[in-house]
């Protein structure tokens, strides 16, 4: 795998139709949170625990992430620091089923920075 | 060679690549499940990567992850209530374990069960951030990889997307087949002949058709909860509520909509019904929901409530009125006069005169004395054959009309015909005209029929029931109000009575009212009208114009303003080929002065003097003092106690709202809160105030937030009107809050630097208006540059604490580009 390096002109100032669709997605996002305050008034509340099954995976050793930072451009800033993941399990449902996936997240990932932080946090207490 | 290795690459690119740039890795693709095409997460050189992108622009919410991906094939849904609104949807970590769960914002993410529970709802994030979904659930393709695939702009996106719309399989390569790009002609100021006004009007006609039937049926709507109810007419009606009715269906009274029963409780069912209610931009029970009356009430399933969907029923009606109106004009010479003919298609023409009776007296019996210029407007207008009124806010355009249209009839050239393009418009102008005691027939559609209005009265269809000179018409129609219908004999009698009656009552009428549109109703096919006058001809397309005008047009008025906003064209490019220009403004550009009505009547002298130097050239007078205009006692902290205006300075950045969106500012919206709650705090009713605000998402926020957020009761709130400027257009407040939120820095002020739109908007109020807004974003604009100038030297440009206003210091910005 040859190592290129691609000069590209940063983008200019952003076009009639980017600004439109900016504009769109944040009426959009507004709007169906607007829509989904009135439509919900009863909704199931179902306790949703923790699967002792994603207990045992613990977050606090970041591992070596191979198969996707081989895949990855190779940018010399991300080589640098970042070749670390967390381990997590995402819960979600496939039709009426739960499913557990693991999941990894690069640590330059506002969700792991923060876990890791309060990680650090917590240890100092 | 290259092309064809090209040719080669794009055939074999697998069913899951994206379908804008290609790239095709699993992991980086996500499935529409409305279009069942697929989209990578990266941005390429848009600002949102290519599934988001699709997801806003095709209108789409649910996606599903791809199988060979990390996740296998999974449709992102909410853990709890399987919602799969991807903008709802987003995520919460266990508080001390490494497990996250997607859910949807609300309810689920902020419910009280899950406190005490080991999930941290503190934290809920979005799905998707900052316009991309997040890396870790899908992958977010290298930058090479994304320098590899196609170089998509957003331009093309935005074609392509168009493109969809009418090949579903297109792909991007389409978008260079010779025909696609092609804009329609440009309309014209003038014309060689009617059949050329027709070869440049029909396709823009046809192509604001087909957008429309396009949206309308696409809108089919499922999970649908119906109410139903008997009307006085003992037909059955349906109350549901629709999430989109207002933004997207832009639906009207009368429109046709089909229910279809789907659950397995009853055997399968589908009615239409005619819209008889839409939902209200104010909020009283069941304010949301729309209302249709079915056509055929039998066999509805009444008993069951849910498991209903909707779709719209799209009517070509009006469209085909226009066209067969441009046919006309093009073929029948009678369609109108010759001078008319002439003027219209801009040829030069000698002047002439009416050498009409100009009666004594200019006032109308039952309306208002007339002013100077009204009278003026009168007079001239009744000698002329073609005339153009211009109404600018609140200077009695209707009652000039009105007036016009008394003397009209009085003159005994037979019927005079009277439209406008709103249902609205034209039952104001009913009403003053019936004033003048003239015998007036309302013209409704039939699937108006049931929609009540201060001037259902002289409605033809209620006229009819009201005929006695029929006895037996009458005995027909209570047997069919009674029993719901009629043998197919008495049927047939009551058909032919009705029309004959219906013809003769309108044979009889001094003057017919009708929108444009309606009038291409078959029952004035065979009438003739001499006289025409269109009110807020300004908000009507050139063909809706014509529809009316090809009656027969001898003498001809058309009223409006076009300074005020132009129709409404949904087709972008029938928009920008000139279909958005009425006929009105070419006929200014022509040549033709208006006749200016000069005094305005609703504005606070202070309110009237900025649009009447910008938009007006200085002309407007003031008919009101400002000792009329002023609220007494109204303890309410003008900075000018004499001037009722000011512009309040909003510097507050705009926040990233938890959603990942930026959207409205929340010190503007607490800015507007506070003001609207003071007035009514020192007296003022929540419906003596309109909140104008641009964008259908500030106006939802702003509904909400000051529910929750004001200190006043909610119900208080919800009387408050908050809409856009477009739909305040023809209306009046007596005080006036605009909140121009949206903008920021690098979004320019969209929809407030038209200055037609920025008229209207500072000419709704009768007593005060309140500007809320950010001046350094603001004065880039030139118009808003000269507002804040005004405003400044006025000493009304404040910041600060609503009750210790200070006059603000700040620099504005120096303006971009001139105004065109
Ligand atoms: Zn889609
Ligand atoms: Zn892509
Ligand atoms: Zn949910």
């Amino acid at each position: 795998d040859s190592k290129i390096k691609i000069h590209q002109s940063k983008k200019e100032t952003l076009s009639k139709e980017d600004e439109e669709f900016m504009q769109a997605f944040d009426s959009l996002v507004t709007e169906n949170i607007a829509q989904r305050t009135k439509e919900t008034n009863r909704m199931p509340t179902v306790d949703i625990s923790v699967p002792m099954l994603a207990r045992k995976v613990k977050p606090n050793q970041p591992m070596e992430l191979t198969g996707l930072t081989t895949k990855r451009a190779e940018n010399d800033d991300e080589k640098e620091s970042k070749k670390q993941s967390f381990n997590f399990v995402l819960m979600l449902k496939k039709g009426n089923k739960t499913q557990y996936q693991n999941m990894e997240v690069p640590v330059t990932s506002e969700f792991a920075s923060q876990f890791k932080a309060r990680e650090e946090s917590e240890k100092v207490e | 060679e290259d092309d064809e290795e090209e040719m080669y690459n794009v055939i074999n690119l697998p069913s899951h690549a994206c379908a804008y740039c290609g790239i095709h890795d699993p992991a980086s693709v996500l499935m529409c499940n409305t279009h069942k095409k697929w989209f990578c997460n990266g941005r390429g050189n848009t600002s949102g990567s290519h599934i988001v992108n699709h997801l806003v622009r095709a209108k789409c919410k649910e996606v599903t992850l791809h199988k060979d991906g990390p996740l296998g094939e999974t449709v992102l849904e909410c853990y709890n209530c399987g919602c799969r609104n991807v903008f709802l949807l987003g995520y919460i970590p266990a508080k001390s374990d490494s497990v996250v769960v997607l859910l949807c914002r609300q309810p689920c993410a902020t419910q009280t069960s899950l406190k005490d529970l080991n999930w941290d709802q503190s934290e809920w994030k979005p799905l998707i951030e900052d316009r991309s979904f997040l890396s870790w659930l899908v992958k977010i393709p290298s930058e090479q990889e994304q320098f590899r695939a196609r170089q998509i702009t957003a331009q093309q996106i935005n074609k392509l997307e168009e493109l969809w719309k009418e090949s579903p399989d297109a792909k991007f390569e389409d978008l260079e087949r010779p025909g696609i790009d092609e804009e329609p002609q440009q309309v014209l100021l003038r014309y060689e002949d009617a059949y050329q006004y027709q070869n440049i009007f029909a396709p823009l006609v046809k192509m604001e058709a087909d957008d429309d039937r396009r949206l309308k049926e696409s809108q089919t709507q499922g999970d649908i909860e119906v109410r139903w109810d008997l009307g006085l007419n003992k037909k059955r009606i349906a109350y549901f509520c629709l999430p989109k009715a207002n933004d997207e269906m832009r639906l009207m009274p009368g429109d046709e909509l089909r229910l279809r029963y789907i659950g397995d409780g009853h055997k399968p069912w589908s009615g239409v019904g005619h819209v008889i209610r839409v939902p209200n931009t104010k909020f009283f029970d069941y304010a949301d929901e729309v209302g249709i009356e079915l056509k055929i009430s039998a066999g509805a399933p009444i008993e069951h409530k849910k498991d209903f969907i909707v779709e719209f029923v799209w009517k070509s009606t009006s469209f085909d009125r226009m066209q067969s109106a441009l046919k006309t004009f093009a073929i029948d010479e009678n369609s109108v006069s010759a001078y008319i003919y002439h003027k219209l298609l801009g040829h030069e023409v000698e002047d002439m005169v009416i050498k009409a009776n100009l009666p004594k007296r200019f006032s109308a019996p039952g309306l208002p004395e007339l002013n100077h210029s009204q009278v003026f407007a009168v007079k001239t207008v009744l000698q002329r054959h073609l005339s153009l009124i211009q109404g600018p806010p609140g200077t009695g355009k209707t009652v000039t009309s009105a007036t016009i249209v008394y003397h009209l009839a009085k003159q005994n050239h037979g019927q005079v015909l009277v439209c406008a393009p709103s249902n609205i418009a034209v039952d104001q102008l009913t009403e003053k005209i019936h004033r003048t005691g003239l015998k007036v027939v309302r013209l409704c559609a039939k699937s108006r029929e049931a929609i009540d209005s201060p001037v259902s009265f002289l409605a033809l269809h209620n006229q009819i029931r009201n005929l006695d000179s029929e006895p037996e018409l009458k005995k027909l129609q209570q047997l069919k109000d009674e029993t719901g219908e009629l043998s197919s004999a008495d049927e047939k009698r009551y058909r032919m009575l009705k029309r004959k009656c219906e013809n003769e009552l309108l044979r009889n009428a001094d003057v017919i009212c009708c929108t444009c549109v309606g009038a291409g109703d078959p029952r004035l096919s065979k009438f003739q009208f001499k006289s025409i006058l269109i009110d807020e001809s300004t908000q009507a397309t050139e063909p809706e114009c014509m529809v009316p005008v090809v009656l027969g047009a001898r003498q001809l008025i058309l009223v409006g303003d076009h300074c005020q906003l132009g129709p409404v064209v949904m087709c972008k490019k029938a928009a920008r080929a000139g279909l958005s220009q009425s006929l009105f403004e070419r006929l200014v550009v022509l040549g033709i002065r208006p006749i200016r009505l000069q005094v305005q009547y609703r504005m606070h002298p202070a309110l009237s003097a900025f649009p009447s130097n910008t938009f007006y050239d200085g002309s407007l007078q003031n008919g009101v003092t400002s000792k009329e205009r002023s609220i007494p006692n109204l303890d309410f902290p003008w900075p000018q106690p004499e001037t009722p205006m000011f512009f309040y300075c909003s510097l507050g950045q705009e926040e990233i709202s938890s959603s990942g969106t930026s959207y409205l500012n929340r010190t503007e919206a607490s800015m507007v809160e506070k003001i609207a709650t003071k007035f009514i705090k020192s007296g003022i009713k929540p419906d003596q105030i309109g909140i104008i605000t641009p964008y259908e998402g500030q106006r939802a926020y702003l509904v909400q937030y000051m529910q929750y957020s004001g200190s006043l009761h909610q119900k208080i709130y919800q009387e408050i009107e908050v809409a856009s400027v477009d739909a305040f257009q023809g209306r009046e407040k007596d005080l006036i809050i605009l909140s121009c939120v949206r903008a920021n820095e690098h979004q320019g002020i969209g929809f407030l630097n038209d200055p037609r739109r920025l008229n209207v908007a500072l000419t709704r109020a009768k007593y005060g208006t309140i500007v809320v807004g950010n001046p350094k974003v603001l004065s880039k604009q030139l118009l808003w540059h000269h507002l804040l100038t005004y405003y400044k030297e006025q000493k009304v440009l404040v910041e600060g604490p609503l009750n210790n206003l200070k006059e603000s210091m700040i620099q504005f910005s120096k303006p971009k580009k001139p105004l065109n």
